[in-house]
């Protein structure tokens, strides 16, 4: 039987303290009818997280899961030259939307040097050679976390395993080409082939590191987070920020199964 | 678990300057004759409120983690005590502006700087500097009336913010109190706290001794030959563990017992030992 994926779970919630404007997280899931093998044709997910240190994050963040859900970069045979290639678009997005002239001085060197963000993204496209089957490729920069539930139980952490790998300086992708850095080295990728029943969570940082710390105490994280709903989601994120469960950051869910 | 607050606009950070304004600042600066050490400690005021507003600048707008005050104190012509606060509309007894208001109350001055141009040389730019204390000096040096002023001012933002990351103090002297023994009283402040741990106090020690510079000592005997020097390294707190971590991290020289104490020294990374949410990679400086 041909498997398929059912319609996207997709949640997202601002710093407690911020309004929605100011979410610098951002989210894309595009779920074709048909998934084909590549490109466009597959289904794709990402989330990025803007640096909320850096200026305009909000915006980069965008334009980096805008450009992925418009054309994701081939990952399988993905270089540093391919992936700065990819992200040229975006960054120029960017780029265009800053207001250069209106800039007020405390905000004119963090421009300057501009804004970073993290980045996870996921493609499922059909598996090659005529088979009935869904592969999955990911790519990550940073710390949102894909995690894949098979068989009741949490059968990947990529690119982050455990809750105490999270901290304030995760690798990020700049707006600026030019201070890139070693982009490539910061690069992570994964991939597989997809079973029925897979649930593929993709989860910025808080929601990640809360989800590896219940997943280590020998809870079902999964269990949880598919009781949620538009309705219980925003109630259920802040109990955990004021229990001190989950850090108070913008939180982003995309959850994806496959049947 | 102490200094572990999230520092967020429901929750927001807390600096009080202190500034000595007494007549032994228009002294020069120890090394640099060109300076006198009022420019000093203006410079220092105004970069360090230079790098707190760049922190929170999101690039149009600037986000209201931290509340800050600027106290100054000198003397009349008599000997009496003058503590004021610098910021427009703000009293020595509710010193404090958010961070928004302080980058409004700025004056902002166009200067020329050489910048490195790219390809190994220097290349002459106009940058922004934005300005809030201009040098002064005159008359007596009142620390200790100044730091009972800074005890009161931060008793009510304590109270108004029991769960925030603790309050900052940051002292620019030259360190001859002219009302008694500072220490005591600098303890007191150290003895206030928030739910989050108690409160910091870092001195700028300027001084016209040309002694080398003195950057965050953990113990009594690496400060320098002036004779304030230990005075201020006892009223000076050590750095809680989570900014030892941070400082060492940056590659600052910071290790555990370190005070926030510096000696004819720069103090702006002390802005950079605070967590105030995903940093940008190329920030850490």
């Amino acid at each position: 039987m041909q498997l398929r994926l059912r319609p996207p779970t997709k949640f997202w919630l601002p710093k407690a303290g911020n309004s929605a404007e100011e979410y610098e997280d951002a989210l894309s899931v595009v779920y074709p009818q048909q998934i084909g093998a590549a490109g466009r044709s597959a289904a794709r997910a990402s989330v990025a997280d803007g640096a909320s240190e850096s200026a305009f994050a909000r915006e980069w963040a965008r334009a980096l899961v805008d450009s992925f859900a418009a054309q994701p970069p081939e990952l399988t045979g993905i270089t540093g030259e391919s992936l700065s290639e990819w992200l040229a678009p975006a960054q120029r997005k960017w780029y265009d939307s800053v207001p250069w002239d209106r800039i007020p001085w405390h905000g004119e060197a963090k421009a300057r040097q501009g804004a970073f963000a993290t980045l996870l993204g996921l493609t499922i496209a059909a598996a090659p050679h005529g088979s009935q089957g869904l592969s999955w490729q990911a790519l990550a920069v940073g710390d949102c976390c894909l995690f894949i539930v098979r068989d009741d139980r949490l059968a990947l952490s990529f690119p982050i395993e455990e809750a105490s790998q999270f901290d304030n300086n995760p690798a990020l992708i700049c707006s600026n080409p030019d201070n890139a850095g070693d982009l490539w080295k910061a690069v992570r990728r994964h991939g597989g082939e997809c079973e029925a029943g897979d649930v593929f969570i993709l989860a910025s940082d808080a929601l990640a590191c809360w989800f590896l710390a219940a997943n280590s105490a020998g809870d079902k994280p999964w269990e949880t987070l598919a009781e949620l709903d538009s309705s219980n989601w925003a109630g259920w994120i802040e109990e955990q920020r004021s229990a001190g469960l989950m850090r108070n950051d913008d939180t982003t869910l995309v959850a994806l199964e496959v049947v | 678990m102490p200094y572990a607050a999230d520092i967020s606009r429901n929750n927001p950070g807390c600096f009080l300057f202190l500034i000595d304004q007494s007549g032994s600042m228009s002294e020069a600066l120890g090394g640099q004759p060109e300076l006198r050490k009022m420019d000093g400690a203006a410079d220092a005021v105004n970069r360090i409120l230079d790098a707190i507003s760049q922190r929170c600048s999101q690039g149009m707008d600037v986000r209201d983690y931290f509340d800050v005050g600027i106290l100054t104190y000198t003397t009349d012509s008599s000997g009496n005590p003058e503590v004021k606060a610098a910021l427009p509309g703000t009293s020595p007894e509710q010193p404090f502006l958010t961070i928004s208001q302080v980058v409004e109350s700025a004056t902002v001055e166009d200067r020329k700087v050489k910048e490195p141009d790219g390809a190994g040389g220097l290349v002459e730019v106009t940058r922004k500097f934005p300005v809030w204390l201009r040098p002064q000096a005159r008359f007596g040096t009142p620390m200790c009336s100044a730091l009972i002023q800074a005890s009161q001012a931060l008793q009510n933002w304590i109270a108004d913010h029991p769960d925030s990351y603790p309050p900052m103090v940051i002292s620019v002297t030259d360190g001859a109190a002219g009302d008694g023994n500072p220490v005591p009283v600098a303890q007191e402040i150290m003895d206030l706290s928030t739910n989050d741990g108690s409160v910091l106090v870092y001195n700028a020690h300027l001084s016209a001794m040309s002694a080398l510079p003195v950057q965050y000592p953990a113990d009594e005997s690496d400060t320098p030959p002036d004779e304030y020097a230990v005075q201020m390294f006892r009223m000076s707190s050590a750095f809680p563990d989570s900014v030892v971590e941070l400082a060492a991290g940056m590659g600052l020289p910071v290790t555990q017992g370190s005070r926030g104490y510096v000696y004819n020294a720069d103090m702006v990374a002390l802005v950079q030992f605070l967590d105030i949410g995903t940093r940008a990679a190329s920030d850490l400086r």
